[in-house]
């Protein structure tokens, strides 16, 4: 089988960070630890684990993040190497059914085999699973981060039963690589701190960005949806998935000034006659603010400009991964603000659903009965509520281009300056290689 | 004896024209037969202002008796002056202000006044930093007062110094300074430039409200000045008129004093600007190469630096003091000495070099808002009967207009570029839509009254100033300028002249007539 592989491989993990800081994202992959290799399938012969035939991965921020080598080095005891990354995947199952699905990669107590569960898990909250390291299978967070399960960038990989979920006949293969990352924009938009009288401020408008803004406007619908986009083309796509305000990121501070009409500080009262440096104009923090920020891109400057624009006591949610920034929390402390984090999904309580007139999905979730793992009362499947969304906003639109696995990268060179090339997602295709496909 | 203004017809042998370009000048050929328009030549100043002035206080004109006997001692005086917008570029030591004033507060020493405050009348503008207070005003003057706290500038957000004097027969508010109206004098010190300026606009707009100044601050009264530099078919002015006698009839005593100024603009080193090209001599065309050597070499903040630290060698032409529209009247007439040129016919296409400074970036930064104002709302109407350019008409302005704002002194045109023009260039949608919040906006009113921010409605005024011209062209190109922020301001944009022909050429034929408004200086072309 023909795979990506990603070996522990220190003195190439160093190169590529040098060379991903010097060329840009995605252009280190050539020098990563990152190689096409043939290998053999995984397989993991424990109860409820099989086989399925990848369809297509998309390539996720996490996946340049590590290959370009600035991947936050906490994840080094929940993941085994050599792995193979990829975990945004549309697969076709092998039991017979012929069943085309989406994987929840959270590789938790249930896949696992750990009873009883951890808390997290046995009340269904499996993204904080605390046991990610135990078990039957090797350490590893999700599907393409661990050695035992193999990953999306491949021909084929082992998944438990209680991480699929079948994919409607009208979402096509590539479009449905949009699923995985609309569920993490969804299970970050429900955290609860939203209310629809809400100014919600959208840092970014690349996939993350896009999805959260969709899924505030179909499961909350707050009063604004504020988001910012470097380019034309995700202004436009932002505002047709529900922005009320969309600006340049230069503008932002500004622009959240506007809408709440309070005050700006700093940076006004320099004595340089003629104003001549680039941030001159750009106000370093405001009286008032949006009510909650959701930060997908997790930089040191999204999260320096998310705490200027929010209000004292305001939230910011990071759903962006972020590493090791250097960022000022004087404000965070000063103006009470709770900074909270968004990892991947489990469920969600559907009372946190406020947008009027929302109707809940019916459940695609594999039912599996080994382990009580039931969604609770009231409570929804993350991934559920994702299909519904990539329905309904029409998200599989978000998936830009895909390449052969074999041309992976020219794909990862690709998804590091898609939103430069009016793209959003890009998505690899194992072995069936398909011509190279722009549907911008 | 300083000749007339001259109106060339452009032959094949002429020489090109000189374009001023923000910090920096074009040479352009223009078609043959396009007339270019030269003000006349600066005058002949006064030869001892000093005494000129003292003459004017002496022998008032109009319905007023001499300043020496309307000051007594215990009374209440107050002196307000034009601020840092006047004139352009601010004018080599001593400023005329400090002149004025010298010889005013001379008097009110003889008499023993004591109570005597000073106002700059700034209207919704930014106040004026203590440096230029002190060029405005001279050392001896700021000295003796500024520290006292008796130098003071006009805020018309600050509700405790502002009086509701009434409505005018239009229902229009007249709220103006407290201090100013509650002195048993107020002596205003003006300087003309254009015909705008003075009159019953000095104490009207200079020292009134927001409150009051929107009503003729707004896209209907602008649509309606044709134009404002024409008194009389200026509805802006009949607005201002209004209120200046419902001012006087309140009991509000003014005693108006105007000054004119010649067209001697620029220093000798950049005599080349104010002459006519085929009569440059040897040392214009040296300093011609010489400054666009340097400018072509110059980041554009050192060129700003350059050009904002040219003092102007102005020279008094007139002054008289008195009764407001006595006054008045004598001042225009002077005005239109020193810049009427008669012309015959309008043409299809109007074009001007805009330079880097107009009287809202002294000190500051040229941004896109303001090229607009000084193409649109104030070359454009420096005209009296018809405008230069026929209705339908195509305006060609060179100007870099890059996107670029000075956010201490602008701070609401940056939002007003940002999003209200995003939206609509439209200025009476603006007006409708956003003029109240930006104008009540609390961000603004602090930094206007605290910082040296222009008022949160500023911008909007530059852009109504601009309406008259948006209704009457079918189209503006900017040549030279910055595509994003031309495209902003609903404009076109042109790299080359005959670019922006070919373009013009789309709306008003193949074959159009051409007039250059050649500046500096300024001129007011008299159209039949
Ligand atoms: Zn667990």
């Amino acid at each position: 089988m023909r795979a990506l592989v990603f070996e522990r491989n220190l003195p190439r993990y160093g190169l590529a960070r040098v060379f991903s800081s010097v060329s840009g994202s995605g252009k280190a992959v050539s020098k990563s630890p990152l190689s096409f290799q043939n290998v053999s399938p995984p397989s993991v012969d424990k109860p409820g684990w099989e086989t399925v035939d990848v369809l297509a991965c998309g390539i996720c921020g996490s996946d340049l993040a590590t290959v370009d080598a600035v991947a936050s080095r906490y994840f080094e005891d929940i993941v085994s190497f050599p792995f193979i990354p990829g975990h945004e995947i549309v697969a076709r199952r092998r039991n017979g059914s012929g069943d085309r699905v989406v994987i929840e990669s959270v590789l938790s107590c249930i896949p696992r085999g750990i009873d009883p569960p951890c808390k997290y898990c046995a009340t269904g909250d499996n993204g904080n699973c605390t046991n990610l390291f135990l078990g039957s299978i090797e350490p590893g967070l999700q599907i393409g981060y661990c050695r035992s399960s193999g990953g999306g960038f491949s021909e084929s990989l082992c998944v438990h039963g209680s991480q699929l979920y079948s994919i409607p006949d009208d979402i096509g293969d590539l479009e449905a690589v949009i699923i995985e990352p609309t569920a993490c924009s969804i299970h970050a938009v429900l955290t609860g701190h939203i209310s629809r009288d809400s100014t919600v401020g959208v840092l970014g408008a690349g996939t993350l960005g896009l999805c959260v803004t969709a899924a505030l406007r179909s499961l909350i619908d707050p009063k604004t949806v504020l988001v910012s986009a470097k380019y034309d083309f995700q202004a436009g796509l932002a505002r047709k998935l529900g922005a009320d305000v969309v600006c340049e990121p230069g503008s932002l501070v500004r622009t959240v000034r506007r809408l709440g009409s309070g005050f700006a500080l700093g940076s006004v009262k320099s004595t340089d006659r003629f104003q001549n440096s680039p941030k001159s104009g750009v106000p370093k923090s405001l009286s008032e603010g949006c009510d909650v920020v959701i930060d997908c891109l997790g930089t040191s400057d999204s999260i320096s400009t998310a705490m200027s624009i929010t209000r004292p006591k305001g939230t910011i949610i990071m759903v962006g991964m972020p590493a090791r920034v250097s960022v000022d929390l004087c404000p965070l402390w000063h103006r009470e603000i709770s900074l909270i984090g968004s990892y991947a999904y489990g469920q969600e309580d559907l009372s946190k659903v406020l947008a009027p007139g929302f109707e809940p999905p019916g459940s695609t979730y594999q039912v599996f009965t080994q382990v009580s793992r039931r969604p609770q009362p009231k409570m929804v499947r993350t991934f559920d509520l994702a299909i519904d969304l990539v329905r309904k906003s029409a998200l599989g639109a978000l998936v830009s281009a895909s390449y052969p696995l074999e041309r992976y990268i020219e794909a990862f060179e690709h998804a590091g300056e898609s939103a430069r090339r009016r793209g959003v997602k890009i998505a690899l295709v194992p072995t069936r290689a398909k011509k190279q496909e722009e549907t911008n | 004896m300083p000749r007339p203004g001259f109106l060339l017809e452009v032959e094949s042998s002429s020489p090109p024209t000189l374009f001023w370009h923000g910090e920096g000048f074009r040479l352009e050929r223009l078609p043959v037969g396009s007339r270019v328009l030269y003000p006349p030549e600066p005058l002949k100043a006064l030869e001892n202002p000093r005494g000129a002035i003292r003459e004017a206080l002496r022998s008032p004109v109009g319905d007023a008796k001499p300043l020496e006997d309307l000051l007594f001692a215990d009374m209440k005086l107050t002196i307000a002056f034009d601020d840092v917008s006047l004139p352009l570029p601010a004018m080599k030591a001593p400023d005329i202000r400090q002149m004025v004033i010298e010889e005013v507060l001379e008097i009110a020493a003889r008499k023993g006044v004591d109570d005597v405050v000073l106002i700059a009348a700034l209207a919704l503008h930014r106040r004026m930093t203590d440096e230029e207070l002190r060029h405005c005003l001279g050392s001896r003057v700021f000295d003796s007062f500024s520290p006292h706290g008796l130098l003071t500038q006009h805020d018309a957000e600050d509700p405790d110094n502002l009086v509701h004097l009434g409505l005018t027969s239009q229902g229009e508010d007249v709220e103006i300074n407290r201090r100013a109206a509650e002195s048993d004098l107020l002596v205003y010190v003006n300087i003309n430039l254009v015909a705008m300026d003075g009159g019953h606009k000095s104490v009207a707009t200079g020292l009134a409200s927001y409150k009051s100044i929107k009503h003729h601050h707004n896209p209907q009264t602008m649509v309606n000045s044709k134009s404002f530099m024409d008194q009389h078919h200026s509805e802006l002015h009949s607005s201002n008129w209004r209120m200046g006698r419902l001012i006087a009839k309140s009991g509000v005593k003014v005693f108006q004093i105007e000054t004119t100024l010649n067209t001697n603009t620029f220093p000798e080193n950049f005599g080349f600007l104010q002459k006519r090209e085929w009569e440059w001599e040897l040392k214009d065309r040296l300093g011609f190469i010489g400054a666009s050597k340097l400018l072509g070499h110059t980041p554009r903040r050192v060129a700003r630096s350059v050009f904002h630290s040219i003092l102007s060698p102005h020279a008094m032409t007139s002054v008289s003091a008195g009764e407001v529209e006595a006054v008045h009247e004598i001042t225009t007439a002077n005005v239109l000495k020193q810049q009427n040129i008669d012309v015959e016919g309008q043409s299809d296409i109007l074009t001007m070099g805009l330079p880097y400074i107009c009287p809202y970036n002294v000190n500051s930064i040229m941004n896109p808002i303001l090229v607009a104002c000084l193409g649109l709302g104030y070359f454009f109407n420096m005209y009296r009967g018809r405008p230069l350019v026929r209705q339908g008409g195509v305006v060609i302005i060179s100007h870099p207009t890059k996107w670029e704002f000075h956010p201490v002194h602008h701070p609401s045109y940056i939002d007003f570029f940002e999003e209200v023009l995003a939206d609509t260039t439209d200025p009476v949608s603006i007006s409708e839509r956003y003029e109240e919040r930006y104008a009540t906006d609390p961000w603004y009113r602090h930094l206007y009254r605290t910082s040296y921010a222009y008022h949160g409605v500023h911008p909007f005024y530059m852009w109504y100033w601009c309406a008259h011209a948006l209704d009457h062209l079918s189209q503006v190109i900017i040549l030279g300028g910055e595509r994003r922020s031309v495209e902003r301001l609903g404009f076109s944009c042109a790299s080359t002249l005959d670019d922006a022909l070919e373009i013009a050429r789309h709306y008003v034929g193949s074959s159009p007539s051409l007039t250059h408004l050649h500046s500096p200086p300024v001129l007011m072309a008299n159209v039949t």
